[in-house]
């Protein structure tokens, strides 16, 4: 695989840990994903400035692989696939995005 | 079938149309001002012109969201109206009359 | 703003949907085109040598159209394999064009098609509609709507952010439709405002014709077109007179080698000679412009008999912003991922505006008990026929490609037009069957429609892929063992077409029995 075509792959992935990040921030989704253990405002604001992290990481990452224009317009296209693989993945395999923000305490599994 | 289930969706669809027609007009005044303008502030000609072209689908994307959200039709066109009264009038004012 | 999300959506879906399908295929357009005019299945890369403009092109230009008041000469490039040449005749305004082979020079055997480039590129733009421009008005107030429903979309679902990847595809039919239609709509929105803004902005001289006229007042005091002059001066389109006098065209290859000084080797890719035998002719050079997203208007002017550079145009800032924003919507630049996504991006749009279209519908059959049934036939009757109908009528023109006889002349018509007839004769006809549907089961009808006419796509997509084998014997497995892209692209999608189609038809046939028990709450 070219060089390019590897970034633009990395920046794929990174928009959709940014989104699946995002996603896990919103209370209904966090809930559908990890069985009705519930949010707390400060994984929210820890799930959404990594989140933004992951999104500026895949945009250098298609800077990286393009010159700026292509990049840029290359970057905004892999966001709405990524949003598009989030959604999907939320619809028919929630579960496939736990382990990508464990609900980490007993105590917090055992609530409801 | 009462008359007022004809004039009230005819009404409407004469608002709809007649507004959007108005906006553009609108926003071709202000695309033929805004090259006056621009060329008056330095620019070239072919980029004065170029310019207002570019910025003219917005003027009317923006005329169209202002004009449909008015609480009171009547009030959309007025606005609609006087702009594009506005936006006619200056270039020939400050140029003029050919 | 919900008003007028659904009054526009209603009116102009159709017409939206329909410049959303032709401009997703004419991301591919000349790809389509080799599918669609085999002798054009050739390679080209830039490693190739050029033909020789002097002293191969030059004879072919004599031998074809010695006379001509224009040659234009289009040099091979990688997504069009051949060496293209145009002639203007003295008598009327039309050109004709031939082909060649970029190697061998031999005249490839005329593809007797519009193609994709000729036919589905300006029914996007235009709809095939050039009298007065109302083809391109029509799709102008179409590029306008959608941009109001972008934004007004994004305002009705401001709760958008809560329910940003909702997407319960297992619900209630009419819930998933909506939901299908909020993600797409949501996921792709920077995409289709970029396409829809630049779209617009691109065709600015049909919709702002006048734009020039107050800035270029002295120009037209002086007796000028002030359209004329702006384009003069923004674009470098100029018309130099004829003398009527003889003149020698000089040799064209030191031209090109003067302007690939400035622009690069390699890079000049069409000529046009105007009045190539008169004493005031002139050469303009165009170059290619792969590796940007700015579409390239530079040119160079050479005197003909001189052959002396009279002019050099260079696009200012200003200008090459807006050749920046129609380069956008071009994508003729190269990046085979970026392509890709455009594609994958505008059918993305179709499934925004047909899945809008058919929530409208379910929403509307709530309140039709008071309204009686005309609005809501007359809407499923449209859904069906404007989504189904403009995909059969497409798979209509290239089946129609494949199987008619390669003559010049079919029923009196020429072929080309032909086809294009076979695209609107099957629309209608899935039209007409979407009426009797409808009119056949007020309530149901308009479902057993849908599944329909998603089998008879899912047919016609496969006997296109077949045709293409049994005409050309360039099936899937040779193609794709050659590495012959374009038409194995066009071959693979078809068949994911067909998959497709045949999965909606299988999805609508469940849905039937549970149409009487739908629930549906707008957001």
């Amino acid at each position: 695989m070219s060089d390019a075509a590897l970034y633009s792959l990395l920046a794929l992935l990174l928009a959709v840990l940014g989104f699946a990040w995002l996603a896990l921030a919103l209370p209904n989704h966090w809930r559908q994903v990890h069985q009705g253990v519930q949010q707390t405002a400060s994984r929210q604001v820890a799930l959404r400035s990594g989140a933004s992290l992951m999104l500026g990481l895949s945009l250098v990452c298609s800077l990286a692989g393009d010159s700026p224009a292509m990049a840029i317009l290359l970057w905004l296209m892999l966001l709405g696939v990524a949003t598009l693989l989030v959604a999907l993945t939320l619809s028919w395999r929630a579960q496939w995005l736990a382990p990508l923000w464990p609900a980490r305490s007993q105590a917090e599994r055992s609530a409801d | 079938m009462h008359l007022r289930d004809v004039i009230q969706p005819a009404a409407t669809a004469t608002h709809v149309v007649g507004l959007c027609a108005l906006a553009y007009f609108a926003s071709a005044q202000l695309v033929g001002l805004s090259g006056l303008l621009a060329w008056w502030a330095g620019m070239s000609q072919g980029d004065a012109v170029m310019l207002a072209l570019m910025l003219g689908f917005i003027y009317l994307l923006v005329l169209l969201l202002w004009g449909f959200s008015c609480e009171r039709r009547r009030n959309a066109w007025l606005l609609l109206g006087g702009l594009s009264l506005l936006a006619w009038g200056t270039p020939l004012l400050l140029q003029g009359h050919p | 703003m919900g008003e007028l999300h659904t009054w526009a959506g209603v009116v102009l879906g159709v017409l939206l949907f329909a410049v959303f399908w032709t401009g997703s295929l004419s991301v591919f357009d000349k790809e389509i085109d080799r599918w669609m005019m085999p002798s054009t299945r050739l390679h080209w890369d830039d490693s190739m040598q050029r033909p020789s403009l002097d002293r191969d092109i030059r004879l072919l230009l004599e031998q074809r159209a010695a006379n001509a008041p224009v040659w234009t000469i289009i040099l091979p490039l990688e997504r069009t394999p051949f060496l293209t040449l145009t002639y203007g005749s003295e008598e009327s305004r039309k050109s004709s064009r031939d082909l060649f082979n970029p190697i061998t020079l031999e005249p490839l055997a005329k593809p007797l098609t519009l193609g994709a480039s000729g036919f589905i590129y300006p029914f996007h733009h235009n709809l095939t509609l050039r009298y007065k421009n109302i083809g391109a008005w029509l799709v102008g107030i179409a590029g306008m709507a959608m941009l109001c429903l972008l934004v007004s979309g994004v305002v009705i679902h401001r709760k958008l952010f809560s329910e940003f990847f909702t997407l319960r595809l297992h619900r209630a039919f009419g819930r998933s439709t909506l939901d299908v239609h909020n993600v797409a709509g949501v996921a792709l929105l920077p995409f289709h405002l970029l396409i829809t803004l630049s779209g617009l902005i691109v065709a600015f001289a049909i919709y702002y014709p006048d734009a020039p006229q107050h800035t270029y007042r002295e120009q037209v005091q002086s007796g000028v077109s002030a359209e004329r002059a702006f384009l003069g001066e923004a674009l470098g389109r100029i018309r130099l007179r004829a003398a009527k006098q003889p003149g020698e065209l000089a040799p064209l290859e030191p031209m090109v080698t003067k302007a690939e000084q400035y622009w690069g080797p390699g890079s000049v890719y069409l000529l046009r000679v105007n009045n190539p035998k008169d004493a005031n002719g002139n050469v303009l050079l165009r170059r290619t412009s792969h590796s940007s997203v700015t579409k390239d208007i530079d040119n160079f002017r050479f005197a003909s008999v001189s052959g002396e550079v009279i002019g050099r145009f260079q696009a200012s800032a200003t200008v090459n912003t807006w050749n920046f924003i129609a380069g956008l919507h071009y994508i003729q630049f190269r990046h085979d991922a970026l392509r890709w996504l455009y594609f994958l991006g505008g059918l993305g749009g179709c499934v925004v505006i047909a899945t809008g279209l058919f929530f409208w519908t379910q929403a509307r059959r709530k309140k039709q008990q008071r309204h009686g049934h005309l609005g809501v036939s007359l809407l499923d009757t449209l859904s069906v026929a404007g989504v189904c109908g403009v995909i059969l009528a497409t798979l209509a023109f290239l089946l129609a490609n494949r199987w008619l006889p390669m003559q010049e002349q079919l029923f009196g018509l020429g072929r080309a037009r032909v086809e294009i007839l076979s695209f609107y004769a099957l629309w209608l006809v899935a039209s007409a069957h979407a009426v009797w549907r409808v009119m056949q089961d007020p309530r149901l009808g308009y479902l057993h429609a849908w599944r329909e006419q998603c089998t008879a796509i899912a047919l016609l997509a496969v006997l296109a892929v077949l045709a293409n084998w049994l005409t050309t014997g360039d099936h899937l497995l040779a193609t794709l063992r050659s590495g012959n892209g374009p038409v194995a692209g066009t071959d693979l999608c078809l068949l994911a077409a067909a998959a497709l189609a045949l999965l909606a038809a299988h999805k609508l046939r469940r849905r039937v029995p549970q149409e009487e028990t739908l629930e549906v709450a707008h957001v």
